[in-house]
């Protein structure tokens, strides 16, 4: 392999990692905290890359200035959809939940199929094509690039990582969500209102996810079902890292990513099959995550 | 300050209190007792408002508390120390006292009463920063009364704080809980360990398979032949 080629791949992995990151981050503490395995999560994220196709294309809203717009929606129907259906299967088993959550994928997915069509949608801006050089070799006619938006895409991902985690670790009502993922009851015995702390819980989760769906809906083509993997790859990385914690998270979605993109160099057609045998692989040798246990900070 | 009457409470359709009447003066040091299973727990449960009473009257502060959500109850000023410290594990133990005052606004005052609950157990100073799921079990227990002290209750009530503990830590944690009270707070012990409770306490209530059968000054209970043979063993 030359020199260019293990470059190329080393950025490729951080690129993809960082979106990935953002798109497990909401779903690894919605099951941290909540104990439920959210199969909603892939909608909100095809939702929120809809937001900026759509404020893309009829409004001409630059796509990384849509974020905020994603995050914002996706927190208040996050929101809505734990206060008013989730919250009443709270004390049911995780087996209801997860049959509730994969039946409210259905019926956005069945909505959005019916308001945007099932068109293959794309942005394209007038920076899309181009990319940062990091290094050229004139002779070999080969060199490492960045796509800018891919690098704006990283950049956006890193930063949301970590204001995620400052909010988990340093705040008020970060430290009142870890301690009713760790004890419920002790919780609302120091006053925290358990039916508002999951709404949020819930609302951040979607609101991650709605930035999720803007950042690949500006590196891919989707139409309304694509989220669903997302769905999956969340799962894997979440049981890759360890439940608990941001930083994890991060480590779970470097190492997909990292097995991504070796298997793509090899055998593009396998590279989904590497990473769930790798889910197996970890499930049966190490369950509890590359980071071990935590609680979210 | 609370007035028990009438109460039935219980787990679904399983009742486990039957008719209790009690009542908690301001200032008062009251002790419930009762063994194993006699429905001390579920009583503090259902005043934290974690379980609904199925009949009956709770008035605390003077307002009526039954059925109402826990996090109201507390605001109102009643909290508890529960059994089995129920500490937030992966917490630092600074955390954890904080979030015993999650219910509060005022934060100069917060900031200066978690001086104060450092001052009390000077162990918690050291191990500030430490998960707390990473202390002793009495460090455990003194951090679990320390973050009902956060609460700044009008009336705390403790769970069985000595279950387990060494005997010099049960005093450490009792001559805090008496420092407390001189600064006004009302306190409800609920103990299996007669001794222990009635010694602290003015009045004392007897609980027995979910009735309460028994009454009176703490200093007659603890001279009281019936109490000593049932509860003491002498
Ligand atoms: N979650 C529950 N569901 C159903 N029954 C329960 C539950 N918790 C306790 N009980 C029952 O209620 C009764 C009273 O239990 P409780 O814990 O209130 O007693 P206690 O006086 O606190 O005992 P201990 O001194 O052992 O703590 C017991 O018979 C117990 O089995
Ligand atoms: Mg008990």
């Amino acid at each position: 392999m030359s020199g260019i080629l293990i470059g190329q791949s080393a950025i490729n992995v951080l690129l993809l990692s960082g979106v990935l990151t953002i798109a497990a981050l909401g779903f690894s503490i919605v099951w941290g905290v909540m104990n439920i395995i959210n199969l909603v999560h892939g909608a909100a994220i095809m939702l929120g890359a809809y937001v900026t196709f759509i404020a893309f294309t009829f409004a001409g809203i630059d796509p990384f200035l849509t974020i905020p717009i994603s995050m914002v929606l996706l927190f208040g129907l996050g929101y809505l959809i734990q206060r008013n259906i989730i919250n009443y299967v709270m004390r049911a088993p995780m087996l209801t939940t997860f049959l509730l959550t994969f039946g409210l994928e259905i019926i956005i997915i069945n909505l959005a199929q019916f308001f945007f069509k099932s068109d293959l949608r794309a942005i394209t801006t007038g920076y899309s094509g181009s990319s940062l050089t990091l290094y050229a070799d004139p002779a070999a006619n080969s060199s490492i690039e960045v796509p800018y938006i891919k690098l704006g895409a990283l950049i956006v991902a890193l930063l949301l990582t970590l204001l995620t985690h400052l909010l988990m670790s340093r705040t008020r009502l970060g430290r009142a969500i870890r301690s009713t993922g760790m004890d419920k009851d002790a919780a609302q015995l120091t006053g925290a209102r358990i039916s508002t702390i999951y709404a949020l819980t819930f609302a951040i989760s979607a609101g991650l996810a709605g930035a999720a769906g803007s950042l690949i809906a500006m590196t891919q083509s989707f139409q309304p079902g694509f989220g669903g993997t997302y769905t999956l790859y969340a799962f894997v990385i979440v049981v890759l890292g360890g439940l608990g914690s941001v930083p994890a998270v991060f480590l779970g979605a470097l190492a997909f990513s990292l097995i991504t993109v070796l298997t793509g160099l090899w055998q593009p057609g396998l590279t989904q099959a590497a990473a769930f045998a790798l889910l197996v692989i970890m499930l049966v040798v190490r369950p509890s995550g590359i980071a071990g246990k935590a609680f979210y900070q | 300050m609370l007035k028990i009457e009438h109460l039935n409470a219980g787990y679904g359709d399983l009742q486990v209190l039957w008719d209790i009447n009690l009542e908690i003066r301001s200032g008062e040091v009251v002790a419930l007792i009762g063994s194993n299973g006699a429905g001390k727990s579920t009583l503090l449960w259902t005043l934290s408002g974690l379980l609904k009473p199925m009949s009956g009257s709770i008035i605390f502060a003077g307002q009526s508390i039954g059925g109402v959500s826990p996090d109201r109850i507390v605001s109102l000023g009643l909290t508890q120390v529960p059994q089995g410290r129920r500490l937030f594990a992966g917490l630092t133990v600074k955390e954890n006292l904080l979030q015993g005052a999650y219910s509060r606004s005022d934060k100069a005052d917060v900031a200066q009463d978690l001086d104060f609950v450092l001052e009390l157990f000077p162990r918690l100073r050291e191990r500030l920063n430490q998960p707390a799921g990473s202390l002793s079990g009495g460090e455990q227990q003194m951090c679990a009364v320390g973050r009902g002290f956060m609460a700044r209750p009008k009336l705390l009530m403790l769970d069985e704080v000595s279950l387990g503990l060494a005997p010099i830590v049960v005093d450490a944690i009792y001559e805090a809980i008496g420092k407390v009270r001189a600064r006004g707070m009302t306190v409800l012990i609920v103990e299996q360990d007669v001794q222990i409770a009635l010694e602290q306490a003015d009045r004392g209530y007897v609980l027995d398979v979910g009735s309460l059968i028994m009454s009176g000054a703490a200093t007659d209970m603890l001279a009281n032949p019936k109490i000593r043979a049932a509860y003491l063993g002498i």
